[in-house]
């Protein structure tokens, strides 16, 4: 593990250095969020309060934002997967309801066997896999752009997850779009009473480290690195740029798929309209915190899950409105990726570049006498 | 035609009758360090008016800083620059301009969706009632291109200009704000050997009209061709001066790079039996259109192939045929007898091709990646260096260290990525992986674009070394001087076709080649050089 950091250029006095920068920023952004708050909320001390303090205030509120974390941190590793290999996916949102949907499906057949939840997961993941494997081909052989693709695509799998339940899966007596409870055979373990630590938790972590160690460490992996680094390079010297582009995009797929099926077997424990909850579009949101880093995404899932979860919170219980926290939960992001990420980075390197330009034209642009 | 006799062109120019009092621009004790680093130690220059003086150095020897602390760029920490006998201080460009100093920076500044006519007025534009005259700028622009006998089209919108083009444009805008002093730096770097040529035609223009031209550039040949007088600077230091006509190659190169080795070596090996043959190869381009047609060509194990061709005539093409990137419309292609040319970068290297691409930067690395993986990335894709697809990392950082020890590659550590590498060095790191794939066929597209002379030296040491190993080596330059230097063979390519093979190139002239290439008989060309 510490070799693994080392080799991304993170030692330890880094990471400290980092940690430092980022307490900087988040205090930064805090104050204006107050000021924020300040002038638009009846009682912006408690508002504040919630969004920044809820999320340990309790137990079960705990239990929530661990929850959430898992399932970012999944879709968070998947984003960032795809990205290394140089494509823009969004895919990861109809991924979600996709796994969700084939783990659902199943497991309200077989759900009482014992173990029929690592069944779930796996089938879960495969549907995933299938369903990322498509704008991959696509991209791969066909020039597809991905970014359609991938957009498209989320639509045809959430409206045909609603679709699926309100004609199979409802059962009659049920008055929105949801399926029967799955049994407890089907139920992912969970760890803990208060709070609940889910076993979806560990499992991102496992993925994590998985798909760093399939980045650095693997034939294949080193592969995709090369192709998201410089696509010509890597077709000029013979790697298989093709297979990169589509696998990459269909492992991603799988995690996403685990995720879906996670929620469902840890959280709703059935299908629900919207169970995708937006994790997938969020797993993007980490995936660039994270710098694309997959040891880093642990990090950022856990952060971006406590703002989320604190958001929530704020919401039930100050008045303050939803478009507010949401705002607030932007300014911090922003500040953060504007200071930490690679995007920050080139941001900086092109104001400063823009800066020499205008100097280099403050010279072609000068009135002679 | 690259005519290394040909020295007496610029210099006839505006001959001083009776000593003018004061050089056009004089620089005396000039000291710049950036941090620890001194770029430029006690630097002194004095360039006659209207003379084209050449600024020669290495890489890194520091003239950019020289021109930048001339035009105002940078400030000197010490030392004096004089204009016309007058001691200056130029606080930004502008101060610079002022005292009639331009620059026509390596990389252009100009804005591409605005016309020639546009962008030379830019900022300066004649106005009528606080109303743009175009007809006003139209005229003045038109004036200046009259007096100084240069021509664009001041109607043509300069995002669809030539490279050549944009740097007339540019000479022009820094003409038409008054510059009796124009600074070019590194003026033929993106320029095609016939614009190369054009560009000097219009250097010698402006100096019959007394203005003075302060060049930068490594190449000497260049310097030969257009300049008056030199300046060589070497890591940060003014090492020689003086003027072209009596100074020699050999002594130019010593200031230059001291004792580093400078000669270009040929492969010497004798040639062995036919590894590649091509057969009436066509091969369809950019857009479909057909580059190369009915080409017919065997190369042997230990030679060179040198391919020659006026830019776009096909050399490109074929090289990347033979490397897999393009498939062939007609014809065979074999390699040791299997057959080649399917478009199947990966089966071609399979067969034993190795590819030096030749825009280094684009296809030849990825440049935020270590130098271990660069510099063994064709090997892991081919299988090497991985067991049940686990990489082994201590192996890959053992041969790497060794590739960069063997091929002499300057760096911190195996572990930076490459794109922090200076251009020499990074194409090392490409040879060094594409000659340690153990290739049949080596082929090296534009081996030393953009390095200096010793690194040009060490690639070119790389290269002959591989061919003396027994490797067909296949190489292009749009140099033609380096072609003469190490190829062991040239085919010359004209509109598509493979017009003619020089099997004795010892014997063989730049202007001889240069005809080929142009498709004019040998014998003529000979007749006009003489």
């Amino acid at each position: 593990m510490r070799r693994l950091l080392a080799e991304r250029g993170l030692t330890v006095n880094r990471l400290g250095g980092v940690l430092g920068n980022v307490t900087a920023v988040t205090a930064g952004a805090l104050i204006l969020i107050f000021l924020l708050l300040v002038l638009t909320s009846d009682d912006p001390v408690a508002a504040t309060d919630a969004l920044l303090s809820g999320p340990v205030s309790d137990p079960t509120r705990v239990t929530q934002w661990l929850g959430d974390s898992a399932t970012l941190m999944l879709t968070g590793i998947a984003v960032a997967l795809v990205f290394r290999v140089g494509q823009f996916s969004l895919g990861a949102e109809g991924q979600v309801a996709m796994g969700a949907l084939a783990s659902g499906a199943l497991l309200l057949h077989i759900g009482g066997t014992p173990g029929s939840w690592v069944v779930g997961l796996l089938v879960g993941a495969l549907a995933g896999f299938a369903w990322g494997a498509v704008p991959g081909v696509m991209k791969a052989y066909g020039n597809a752009d991905e970014i359609v693709s991938t957009l498209m695509l989320n639509y045809v799998a959430l409206f045909f997850f609603a679709f699926a339940i309100k004609e199979w899966l409802q059962p009659p007596n049920a008055g929105f779009a949801v399926s029967d409870f799955y049994e407890r055979n089907a139920w992912m373990p969970t760890f803990g009473e208060s709070p609940v630590v889910p076993l979806s938790l560990v499992l991102a972590l496992v993925l994590v480290i998985v798909v760093a160690y399939l980045l650095a460490r693997t034939r294949g992996g080193f592969e995709m690195r090369m192709a998201g680094s410089n696509m010509r390079f890597a077709a000029a010297v013979g790697l298989r740029v093709r297979r990169s582009v589509w696998l990459s995009m269909a492992l991603s797929g799988a995690i996403a798929g685990v995720a879906g099926a996670a929620i469902a077997q840890t959280e709703t424990h059935r299908l629900i309209l919207g169970l995708s909850g937006n994790f997938g579009y969020d797993g993007i949101l980490v995936a660039l915190l994270a710098a694309n880093r997959p040891l880093l995404v642990p990090v950022a899932a856990l952060a971006y899950g406590y703002l989320r979860t604190g958001g929530d919170i704020a919401q039930l219980t100050s008045n303050t409105p939803r478009e507010l926290i949401t705002t607030a939960q932007g300014v911090l992001i922003l500040f953060v990726t504007a200071r930490f990420t690679g995007a920050g980075a080139r941001l900086r390197d092109l104001v400063q570049r823009l800066r020499a330009r205008r100097t280099a034209d403050s010279v072609s642009t000068a009135e002679v006498r | 035609m690259v005519d290394p006799l040909d020295t007496s062109a610029g210099s006839a120019g505006v001959a001083s009758a009776g000593d003018p009092p004061a050089p056009r621009l004089q620089v005396e004790g000039l000291c710049k360090t950036y941090g620890t680093v001194v770029a430029n130690r006690d630097v002194a220059l004095s360039v006659r008016a209207g003379s084209v003086h050449a600024v020669l150095g290495e890489n890194g020897a520091g003239k950019s800083t020289l021109m930048k602390m001339l035009y105002g760029v940078e400030r000197p920490d010490r030392g004096e620059i004089r204009v016309d006998g007058q001691p200056v201080r130029f606080g930004s460009p502008r101060d610079a301009i002022a005292h009639g100093i331009g620059m026509v920076f390596q990389h252009f500044g100009i804005v591409p969706g605005l016309t020639a006519a546009e962008n030379i007025v830019l900022g300066v534009e004649p106005t009528h009632h606080g109303v743009l005259d175009r007809a006003e700028s139209r005229r003045a622009v038109q004036a200046v291109m009259d007096r100084f006998g240069l021509a664009v089209g001041l109607d043509d919108k300069v995002g669809e200009m030539s490279a050549a083009r944009q740097q007339r444009v540019e000479i022009l805008k820094a003409l038409f704000r008054g510059a009796a002093t124009l600074i070019l730096d590194e003026p033929t770097a993106l320029l095609t050997p016939q614009e190369r040529h054009s560009l000097f035609d219009a250097i010698r223009q402006l100096t019959q009209h007394g203005t003075t031209v302060l060049f930068i550039t490594h190449k000497l040949a260049e310097v030969e061709e257009v300049a008056d007088d030199y300046t060589v600077m070497r890591a940060g230091e003014v090492t020689g001066s003086g003027s072209i006509a009596a100074s020699s190659r050999t002594a130019l190169v010593k200031m230059m790079v001291g004792d580093a080795v400078t000669h270009s070596r040929r492969a010497s090996a004798p040639r062995g039996a036919p590894v590649l043959r091509v057969e009436s190869a066509s091969v369809r381009g950019g857009g479909g259109r057909v580059a190369v047609s009915d080409a017919t060509v065997d190369v042997c194990r230990g030679e060179v192939l040198g391919l020659a061709g006026v830019e776009g005539n096909g050399q490109l093409e074929f090289i990347e045929m033979l490397a897999g990137l393009r498939p062939l419309a007609a014809g065979r292609a074999t390699l040791d007898g299997a057959p080649l040319g399917g478009g199947e970068n990966r089966r071609a290297r399979s067969l034993g091709v190795a590819y030096v691409p030749e825009d280094r930067l684009a296809a030849g690395v990825a440049a935020d990646v270590p130098i271990v993986e660069n510099i063994l990335a064709n090997r892991i894709g081919s299988g090497g260096f991985s067991r049940f697809g686990r990489l082994d990392r201590s192996a890959m950082r053992r041969e790497a260290e060794q590739l960069v020890e063997r091929f002499d590659v300057r760096c911190a550590s195996i572990e930076v990525p490459v794109g922090t590498l200076s251009g020499g060095n990074m194409q090392k790191v490409i040879l060094a992986r594409e000659i340690s794939a153990d290739p049949k066929l080596l082929l090296v597209a534009e081996p030393t674009r953009g390095l200096d002379i010793a690194a040009c030296a060490r690639v070119h040491e790389q290269i002959a070394r591989a061919a003396e190993t027994g490797v067909a080596v296949v190489t292009l330059s749009s140099d033609i001087d380096e072609l003469l230097a190490i190829s062991t063979r040239i085919a010359v390519f004209s509109a598509g076709r493979l017009v003619r093979v020089f099997e004795q190139v010892e014997q063989l002239s730049a202007a001889e080649l240069g005809g080929a290439m142009l498709g004019i008989g040998g014998d003529a060309e000979r007749e006009e050089a003489a």
